[in-house]
């Protein structure tokens, strides 16, 4: 008791003489990396890395009239390591610092005439802030960012010879997959969507043939349900996967996005859609939200946004047995749903 | 008496027998896979790198690797004293036998199926590290999207922290490219090291 007492006179002298000690405490400082940028067919991605801030820290103003993007910490002082670039390409003509009348510093992105919107997104793992720059002539919906969703495509992972995860005694992976995939397909039915099945039964399919399934019935979502598998005392799950910001070209891009790019313009919306399954599903699960951006192996050809499911750690035993329960699956189906429901009701955050 | 020397003396020719004729059917195998390894067709053309020179002095280096923690968010390091190799690609063969090996400290796991193994390594002038790997890799590997992910930045990371050349690295299995390990990641494609999973204790 006496020791508490004594910590908490410490404390309060400590504070109440912080302000005397340190009258001009500098905001701390956050480094912020230009890692490159795509130029795609219709866009230009610019991707920074924000130095370990989260990129919500951060506020994006588009100013049209003086055909610039400034990027701002909100609580800290920025400090940059990177020099100006100029000819990104004829979006983007230059990256630069400036710092306003106030002595706020930021990074700001000079945009040529043919720049239209601008769409940000972030990324995890380094958190990564991107900005998508439209070209102004792009047809219409050519960066299709909320596009209305008609069409959901369901991917149950595995199948066949190829069961995935699932140790003995516990339902296999691809049988987990394929349930939980057709409570949610009956589901998105009754909502009103129309639905692709990429497989309705236990038969392995190649990813290149679920992805063209997903492509040709014009799906405006793809969704592909797994389980998981490790020793990891953490992790029970469920995790959520979005494909990641692609490794850096050089080089204006004019004719049409080739089959391994046609998934970049979907990044913000598979980022904003990543979100809104998350928020649902932890109304089932408890722990913190877990959503990686990884190099999804066949994504990169999905001409919609798109995300993989984890529902959970099969060599968990408590979690594998939760999953073989047909009344967890039905939870977890239809939360899937309703994040999907408030995914494309179209509200950028 | 006689008898059982005479018994004794065929016995012991036969033994003779068997034992140059195992010694020779030993060593077809060895020359067999020797000169295979040597020749890794299907390896892309890189800068030639000296296979067979593994002149060892005994001399140790330590190394930082990088194993998932228990808890698999994070990449945690432990130092490790391996043979050292005037080459670099059989001195980065020999970081990735130990990484294989396992972690010895508590707290870390591995991410590679038990009897997997690399074969040898590349690097080409860019700096791209070709790392090429026994069938295990892929056969046993446990599976899972985050699995795999820990696993290839496991092994990319620790090589960018320990060899400053490599800027990236390429997972081979048997000398071809693989499309996944076990059917998430796409590692067609060389990485690029995230450090932001390693967490420095």
């Amino acid at each position: 008791m006496i020791r508490i007492l004594l910590a908490f006179t410490a404390f309060l002298l400590i504070s109440a003489s912080a302000p005397v000690c340190m009258p001009q405490e500098e905001p701390p400082l956050v480094e912020v990396r230009y890692l490159g940028s795509h130029s795609y067919a219709g866009f230009t991605r610019l991707v920074f890395d924000t130095g370990g801030v989260a990129p919500d820290g951060f506020k994006i103003n588009f100013v049209p009239e003086r055909r610039q993007v400034v990027l701002y910490p909100q609580s800290r002082l920025l400090s940059y390591s990177f020099a100006p670039v100029e000819d990104v390409d004829d979006i983007v003509t230059g990256i630069d610092f400036v710092e306003d009348d106030a002595g706020k510093r930021g990074i700001v992105a000079n945009l040529g005439p043919g720049a239209g919107d601008v769409v940000q997104s972030y990324l995890s793992e380094p958190y990564r802030l991107v900005l998508d720059i439209r070209k102004k002539t792009s047809v219409e919906g050519y960066l299709p960012y909320g596009r209305p969703v008609r069409t959901v495509a369901i991917d149950p992972g595995h199948g066949g010879r190829n069961a995935g995860r699932g140790a003995q005694g516990v339902r296999a992976e691809k049988d987990i997959a394929l349930d939980t995939a057709i409570r949610l397909k009956n589901i998105l039915t009754k909502m009103g969507y129309k639905t692709v099945l990429t497989r309705s039964n236990d038969s392995d399919i190649s990813m290149d043939g679920r992805v063209g399934m997903a492509n040709n019935q014009k799906a405006d979502l793809f969704i592909s349900i797994h389980a998981s598998g490790g020793n990891f005392t953490n992790g029970a799950g469920p995790e959520i996967f979005v494909p990641d910001a692609e490794d850096f070209t050089t080089g204006p891009k004019n004719g049409p996005l080739s089959w391994g790019e046609q998934n970049a313009p979907y990044l913000p919306d598979s980022m904003r859609l990543s979100r809104k399954l998350w928020d649902a599903l932890k109304k089932i699960e408890a722990g913190q939200p877990v959503v990686h951006n990884v190099r999804l192996a066949g994504f990169s050809g999905l001409a919609m946004p798109a995300v993989m499911v984890e529902l959970g750690n099969l060599d968990n035993q408590a979690k594998a047995g939760l999953l073989s329960e047909d009344s967890f699956r039905g939870k977890v189906a239809d939360s899937l749903a309703r994040g999907i429901a408030e995914f494309s009701k179209g509200d950028h955050d | 008496m006689t008898e059982r020397i005479r018994v004794k003396g065929e016995s012991g020719v036969l033994v003779w027998v068997v034992l140059v004729a195992a010694l020779a059917v030993v060593l077809a195998v060895a020359g067999y896979f020797f000169f295979r390894e040597q020749t890794p067709d299907k390896l892309p053309q890189v800068a030639p790198a000296f296979q067979g020179q593994t002149s060892f002095q005994g001399a140790k280096a330590s190394f930082k690797l990088y194993f998932p923690s228990d808890d698999g968010t994070v990449l945690l390091a432990e130092t490790r004293d391996v043979r050292e190799s005037p080459d670099k690609s059989v001195q980065i063969r020999e970081v990735v036998s130990e990484l294989l090996r396992g972690p010895m400290k508590e707290g870390l796991v591995s991410s590679f199926p038990a009897g997997s193994r690399v074969k040898n390594v590349f690097i080409d002038s860019s700096g791209t590290a070709y790392v090429n790997f026994s069938r295990e890799l892929q056969s046993d590997f446990p599976g899972g999207a985050w699995t795999e992910t820990l696993a290839i930045y496991s092994l990319t990371n620790t090589l960018a922290i320990n060899f400053p050349e490599v800027k990236q690295v390429q997972i081979l299995v048997e000398g071809g490219v693989p499309e996944t390990l076990a059917g998430h990641i796409d590692i067609s494609r060389p990485f690029t090291p995230r450090l932001a999973l390693n967490k420095e204790q």
